[in-house]
């Protein structure tokens, strides 16, 4: 009896099992449908991610719009009065870039948390200088057609008649800090979820440049974009773009101070 | 837990396929056609394509609309430019004014170019570019005292950012029905021009 049990068994064909999703035959567990469906595009998170950005965006260009209008509203203060409306606008972009933080925090954690290869924040200082360089380039390039402007030179000097850290903190610290959790941070974090690599650089570069509201400083804040991004999608954090940052606004002050004084 | 029909093998809910025979269960397939809410994607090849071609349909205006901000932008620069420099008495900031209209026309053609290729980046490019602009030309307007009524253009600007915003939309649920084709082995449809 048991010798007909085995031979049973041993004639018997091998189960077939179909995959009850997709119908394919004797797949592996779990069948590869399963993990394509995982990987299934999700157009409401990817909507999300871009409500998200072009939100934090319009934001941002209305702090700006109202700080470029109270400024000429406010044109004949006193010193005093003109930095106090220096340190309020810097408090303001900032506390627009927290509030976005704090809603967008899980889009922004992971390029916190990492601080990438220590070649990235060795790079970012030698990028920092690349980038002064084809800005000073571009301004020279204007200068025919609207003459030589002091105007930056100007602010920075006013600021630093209360202090050289005044410069230093508003003009180098805050965007270093604030510009690259808005753009690198939250918005290059956002987009690269929709985006492709080159396009989820290019696109927050091309909001960085013109959200500065100048438009001959457009040519060279897009470079600077596009280096600033790129460091961010390499390096994986925003730390070495924090540091071009600085390093390139710092070249502004000192430049500042050279030629300005 | 329905049963195949053809093998009568219990099967778990949700199956669409019996695990023992490999036939299609009936009890799981829906009887009608499936209706699409604005964040579904299609799944059968018909409805892809007809998705594709109704979310090419919605991103058409902004293209065309990116298209025509780059013409005018570049003759109304080319112009600027030619008053400039056939009349040495004009002022000279009109020059200027004419390199930048013309390079803001070079961009948005350039977007519109890019936008054939791949909606989703050149519409939100486009879209902060052209609502950046206006807050500065509204910048400009208050600050240079000037009593210009821009009623009429303002329904215009509100017309052109609502083309772009439309097609921001459209271009994410694009995006995500093409990388599903891909996915699942099918060959997507291209924008179409």
């Amino acid at each position: 009896m048991q010798e007909s049990v085995d031979a049973v068994l041993e004639i018997a064909p091998p189960a077939r099992v179909f995959c009850p999703q997709c119908g394919a035959l004797n797949v592996q567990s779990p069948c590869p449908c399963t993990l394509r469906r995982a990987r299934a595009p999700d157009p409401v998170a990817d909507t999300a991610s871009v409500k998200f950005c072009l939100g934090l965006y319009f934001f941002l260009l209305a702090a700006c719009g109202v700080i470029q209008v109270v400024a000429y509203v406010e044109r004949d203060v006193t010193p005093r009065e003109a930095l106090a409306y220096d340190i309020a606008s810097t408090a303001v972009i900032s506390l627009t870039v927290l509030i976005g933080a704090a809603t967008g925090w899980r889009r922004l954690g992971a390029a916190l948390r990492t601080v990438g290869p220590p070649k990235w924040l060795l790079i970012a200082p030698l990028g920092a200088c690349a980038t002064f360089a084809f800005a000073v380039f571009v301004t020279r390039w204007f200068e025919p057609l609207l003459g030589k402007s002091d105007h930056e030179a100007r602010g920075v000097l006013e600021m630093a008649a209360w202090g050289w850290w005044v410069p230093v903190l508003l003009v180098c610290v805050q965007p270093a800090v604030f510009e690259e959790l808005a753009f690198r941070g939250l918005i290059q974090g956002s987009l690269a979820n929709v985006l492709s690599g080159r396009d989820a650089v290019l696109v927050p570069a091309v909001m960085f440049a013109i959200l500065h509201l100048s438009p001959l400083s457009f040519p060279h804040l897009l470079v600077t974009g596009i280096a600033l991004g790129l460091l961010r999608q390499r390096s994986g954090s925003v730390y070495p773009g924090m540091i071009l940052h600085f390093c390139h606004n710092g070249l502004v002050v000192l430049a500042a101070y050279f030629t300005g004084g | 837990m329905p049963a195949c029909p053809h093998c009568s093998t219990p099967n778990a809910d949700g199956s669409k396929f019996c695990v023992s025979c490999g036939r299609a269960v009936p009890a799981a397939t829906r009887t009608g056609p499936r209706i699409l809410t604005d964040n579904d994607l299609a799944s059968s090849s018909a409805g892809q394509t007809m998705q594709l071609a109704e979310l090419a349909r919605q991103i058409k205006p902004a293209i065309n609309t990116l298209l025509v901000l780059g013409v005018l932008h570049g003759i109304i620069g080319a112009v600027l430019l030619v008053i400039f420099k056939s009349d040495t008495s004009v002022d000279p900031s009109l020059g200027l004014m004419g390199g930048i209209v013309g390079a803001l026309g070079a961009i948005f053609l350039g977007l519109s170019f890019w936008a054939r290729k791949n909606p989703l980046p050149a519409s939100i490019a486009g879209l902060t570019i052209y609502v950046t602009v206006t807050a500065i030309d509204v910048i400009m307007i208050i600050t240079s005292n000037t009593a210009v009524s821009f009623g009429g253009g303002l329904l215009i600007r509100a017309f052109i950012i609502g083309a772009l915003a439309r097609a921001v939309s459209a271009a994410v649920k694009h995006r995500a029905l093409t990388r599903q084709m891909a996915q699942e082995g099918g060959q997507p449809m291209r924008m179409a021009a």
